[in-house]
C-alpha cells in the first residue's frame, strides 16, 4: 500500500488537532464547574468562578467548532479568539488561584500551537 | 482516659488561674483567650514548624445556626472561641445555643436550646455570638452545676447550664436564666446585650454589655457587673460615667472580653467610647474612665487605677480588646505588664499593678476641630514604643485604584480634611486613618510568656467621617453598619453622621496596601522583630496579591513550638505562621472567614487546632456555621 494512502488527509489532521484542543478545554470546564459548585474551593458561587465556567465553556465550544469549519476568515477569527480567550482564562484562573483550570488551558494552548502548525 | 483528663482539668484549672508559670504549661483551652490573662498561648508542642505542613482536617461540625440575612432572620456573625474543659469542647452559636462535642471526634454529646430567645437585631445589625464561658466552682465538689457553661443573648440574658448534661442550673438567676437588663437604666433605649461571654474571676462572673452607641446621645451609662457565679446575684457594679451625665451621654461600656490577674486580685476593663460616637459637644466635661484601660478589684469593683487612651473620644476608638497580661522577662526579674492594643493601631505597654507606662507615653498635640459646639482635646497620648504596625500616616492615594476610577480617589481626597491620626470629624468630611473598623481589633494579640514576644494582627483601613447638620440630616434616611458605612442620627446631638468607606466606585480601596499586617514585637525592648502583610483580599472570588494583605477580624494563638495559628483574614483561609519569621507554613480553606480566635489543646496525646468559621459582613458577605478541627495524621 502506498504511504500516501495511509496518511490522513489535511481535513482529518486539522480536525484531530482541534479535538486535541477540545479535550483539555473540556477538562478545564469540568474543573471550573467543580470549583463553582464545591463549597470548599474558596471561590464557590462567586462571579469569578462563573466567569471561569463561561470562559472554559466558550473555549471548549470554540475548539469543537474550529475543527468542524473549513479554512476561511471565520475559522481564522475563531482561532485567534481561542488564543486570546485562552490567555485571558489563564489570567482569570491565576487570580482565582485555580491551578487545575490554569494547567488545562495551558495544555489547550499547546494543542492550539499544534493546530496552527498543521492548519492551512 | 476521660477520667484522667477530667481529673487533670479539675486540678489544672485553679493552678493555671493562680500562677503565670503554670499558664506557660497550659495545654487546655478553658477560656475565650485560652486563659484569663488573655495570652492566647498554648504550651502544646506536638505540632511544630517542621511538621505543620502535614496538618489535616480531622473532623467538622455544622451547627445549623447560620443566616445570610436573605430570609426572615438577620445575618449571623459568629466569632466564638471553642472551650476545652471538663473533657468536652463547648461552643455557643449566634442562635444562642450551646453545643458540647467530643474534642477528638466532633460528635455532639449534648445541646442546650433556650426555650425563648429573641432572634432579632435589638442592638446589633446581625445576630452575634462570641461563645461561652466555662466556670468551675473553686470550692470543688461534684454535684450538679459545680461545673457550668454560660451563654449570653442579645436580649440581655445569661443562661447557665450544667457542663455535664446541658440542663439549666436552677440556682442561677431565675431557674437558670439571669436577666441582666434588670440592672439597665429605666426606659433605656436598648437592652444590655450579652454577646461576649462573661469573664471568670474566682467565684464571680464579670459581666459587661454591648449596646447601640451610634444612634443616640442619651444611652445607658457604662457599667460592669460582678455577679456571683453560683446564684447570679449582683455583688458589685462598676460605673464608667458619673451619674450626673445621665441624659447627655452614655455607653463607655465594656463590650469585649476582659482579662484577669488572679494572683493580684485585679480585673482589667477595656472601656469603650461615650455616645454619641463622633460628636462630643454634648459631653464636654471630662469622663476620665472613657476609652481607657481600667483595673478594678475583682472582689469589690473598686477602681485600682485607670489610664485613658483617647481624650474626649470623637472617633469611636473603643478600647476594643482584653489587655494581654504577661510577666516580661528581664535581667533583674520579670515585670508584671499588660499590653493594650487599640483601634488607633497603637499598643500601650503598662505595669499592670500600677498602670504606669513601661515604654514612655507622650502627650502629643493633635489637629483641632472646626465644628461648632465641639471642643477637641489639645493632645492625645502616644506610646513611644512599640512602633505602630500600621504607621502614623495613611500613605497617600493608591495609584491603581485611582487609575481604575479615572482619578476618583484623588479628587475625593482633595475634598477631605486630613492632618494625620486624630484628624477630627468635620462637616466637609475627614479622612480617618486608622478608622473605627481598623487598627487592632477585638481579637487582640497573643504572647509567648517564655520570651515576652507579642504577635498581633492589625488592619489598615481608611474611612470618611462626616458630620451633617440636623436640619439637613432630617431629610436623610438612617441606616447602615460599620461594614458598609451608612447614616447614623446621633439623636440629641446637633449633627447626624455619615460613615463612608474610602473606596472607588468599583469597590477598590483608595488607600495603599498592605491592608492587613501581622507583627511580632519584643516586649522586652519594644522592638518590632518582623512585620508582614497577612492574608489576602478576595473580591468576586479573585484573590489579590499576598503583598496586599487583608483586613482581619479575630486573633492569633501562639504555641510553645514556635507557631502562630490564625484565621481572621478575608480569604476564608486559616494559617499557621512561623513565629520566628512570619512565613506562612500551612494554610487550609474553610467555609467563610474564620473571624474568631482558634482553640489549641491536647487531648488523648494528640494536639488539635479548632476554628469556629462564621464570617462577618464587615470584611466579606460570606457566612458559615462550620466548626473545624485540624491535627497531625495518626501514625
Amino acid at each position: 500500500m502506498p504511504q500516501s494512502a495511509l496518511a490522513p488527509d489535511d481535513n482529518a489532521r486539522e480536525e484531530l488537532a482541534a479535538r486535541l484542543m477540545a479535550i483539555p478545554a473540556l477538562l478545564a470546564l469540568i474543573a471550573a464547574l467543580t470549583e463553582l459548585l464545591w463549597r470548599g474551593s474558596g471561590i464557590a458561587h462567586t462571579p469569578g468562578a462563573w466567569l471561569a465556567v463561561a470562559a472554559t465553556a466558550a473555549l471548549f465550544l470554540g475548539a469543537l467548532l474550529t475543527g468542524a469549519l473549513r479554512p476561511g476568515g471565520f475559522r481564522t477569527f475563531l482561532t485567534v479568539m481561542l488564543l486570546v480567550g485562552g490567555l485571558l482564562t489563564i489570567l482569570c484562573a491565576w487570580f482565582l488561584e485555580s491551578g487545575l483550570v490554569m494547567a488545562a488551558v495551558a495544555v489547550m494552548l499547546v494543542a492550539w500551537l499544534i493546530f496552527i502548525l498543521i492548519a492551512r | 482516659m476521660k477520667l484522667r483528663i477530667a481529673l487533670l482539668t479539675m486540678t489544672a484549672l485553679p493552678a493555671a488561674a493562680l500562677s503565670p508559670a503554670a499558664m506557660a504549661q497550659q495545654t487546655e483551652w478553658t477560656a475565650f483567650h485560652g486563659n484569663g490573662m488573655a495570652q492566647k498561648y498554648s504550651a502544646s508542642t506536638q505540632i511544630t514548624p517542621e511538621n505543620v505542613g502535614q496538618l489535616e482536617k480531622v473532623w467538622e461540625v455544622h451547627t445549623g445556626d447560620v443566616s445570610d440575612g436573605s430570609g426572615d432572620l438577620p445575618g449571623t456573625v459568629w466569632s466564638a472561641t471553642p472551650i476545652l474543659a471538663n473533657d468536652l469542647l463547648y461552643i455557643g452559636t449566634p442562635f444562642y445555643r450551646i453545643l458540647a462535642v467530643e474534642p477528638d471526634t466532633g460528635e455532639i454529646v449534648w445541646t442546650y436550646e433556650p426555650d425563648s430567645t429573641v432572634l432579632e437585631p435589638l442592638t446589633q445589625p446581625e445576630l452575634k455570638n462570641r461563645g461561652v464561658t466555662y466556670w468551675q466552682d473553686p470550692e470543688g465538689g461534684d454535684g450538679p452545676c459545680t461545673r457550668r457553661v454560660i451563654i449570653g443573648t442579645m436580649d440581655a440574658h445569661l443562661h447557665a447550664v450544667d457542663a455535664d448534661d446541658g440542663q439549666l442550673c436552677e440556682g442561677f438567676g431565675e431557674s437558670g436564666i439571669l436577666d441582666v437588663n434588670q440592672w439597665n437604666t429605666p426606659d433605656a433605649n436598648f437592652p444590655l446585650s450579652q454577646l461576649q461571654p462573661p469573664t471568670v474571676f474566682r467565684d464571680k462572673l464579670i459581666v459587661g454589655w454591648a449596646g447601640k452607641d451610634w444612634h443616640d446621645a442619651d444611652n445607658p451609662l457604662g457599667s460592669v457587673f460582678g455577679v456571683d457565679a453560683r446564684t447570679g446575684e449582683r455583688v458589685w457594679t462598676f460605673h464608667s460615667i458619673p451619674e450626673d451625665y445621665e441624659g447627655l451621654t452614655g455607653t463607655s461600656n465594656v463590650w469585649t472580653a476582659m482579662s484577669v490577674d488572679e494572683e493580684n486580685g485585679l480585673v482589667y476593663l477595656p472601656v469603650s467610647s461615650p455616645s454619641p460616637d463622633f460628636y462630643g459637644g454634648t459631653r464636654l466635661d471630662e469622663i476620665p474612665l472613657a476609652t481607657s484601660v481600667t483595673a478594678v478589684n475583682g472582689d469589690t469593683g473598686q477602681v485600682e487605677w485607670s489610664r485613658q487612651l483617647v481624650h474626649h473620644d470623637i472617633w469611636d476608638y473603643d478600647t476594643v480588646s482584653a489587655p494581654t497580661l504577661v510577666d516580661i522577662p528581664g535581667e533583674g526579674g520579670s515585670t508584671p505588664a499588660l499590653v493594650q492594643p487599640t483601634k488607633m493601631g497603637l499598643a500601650y505597654v503598662l505595669n499592670r499593678l500600677t498602670g504606669e507606662p513601661i515604654f514612655p507615653i507622650e502627650e502629643r498635640e493633635v489637629p483641632q476641630t472646626d465644628v461648632e459646639g465641639e471642643v477637641s482635646s489639645a493632645t492625645q497620648p502616644y506610646p513611644t514604643l512599640p512602633k505602630s504596625p500600621i504607621g502614623d500616616d495613611w500613605g497617600g492615594v493608591f495609584g491603581l485604584a485611582d487609575i481604575a476610577s479615572f482619578g476618583y480617589c484623588s479628587r475625593k481626597f482633595e475634598d477631605l480634611r486630613y492632618e494625620g491620626r486624630f484628624t477630627p470629624p468635620s462637616t466637609e468630611g475627614s479622612l480617618a486613618f486608622p478608622a473605627t473598623a481598623g487598627g487592632m481589633q477585638w481579637g487582640g494579640g497573643a504572647v509567648d510568656p517564655e520570651n515576652g514576644i507579642l504577635y498581633i494582627n492589625s488592619s489598615r483601613v481608611a474611612q470618611i467621617y462626616q458630620l451633617i447638620e440636623r436640619e439637613e440630616y432630617s431629610e436623610l434616611t438612617s441606616g447602615g453598619s460599620e461594614a458598609t458605612g451608612g447614616l447614623f442620627p446621633q439623636n440629641g446631638a446637633p449633627y447626624g453622621f455619615r460613615l463612608t468607606n474610602f473606596l472607588n466606585p468599583m469597590g477598590m480601596p483608595c488607600w495603599k496596601p498592605p491592608f492587613g499586617i501581622m507583627s511580632a514585637i519584643d516586649l522586652k525592648s519594644g522592638e518590632t522583630l518582623w512585620e508582614r502583610p497577612f492574608g489576602q483580599v478576595q473580591k468576586w472570588g479573585f484573590y489579590m496579591p499576598e503583598s496586599w494583605g487583608s483586613p482581619t477580624i479575630g486573633g492569633p494563638v501562639a504555641t510553645a513550638s514556635g507557631l502562630i495559628f490564625i484565621g481572621a483574614s478575608m480569604d476564608a483561609r486559616v494559617r499557621a505562621l512561623d513565629a520566628a519569621t512570619g512565613d506562612t507554613l500551612w494554610k487550609a480553606q474553610v467555609d467563610a472567614p474564620a473571624v474568631s480566635i482558634p482553640a489549641v489543646y491536647d487531648y488523648d496525646d494528640r494536639q488539635y487546632v479548632v476554628f469556629a468559621v462564621g464570617g462577618n459582613s464587615i470584611i466579606k458577605p460570606q457566612v458559615s456555621d462550620q466548626l473545624v478541627a485540624f491535627a497531625l495524621p495518626e501514625d
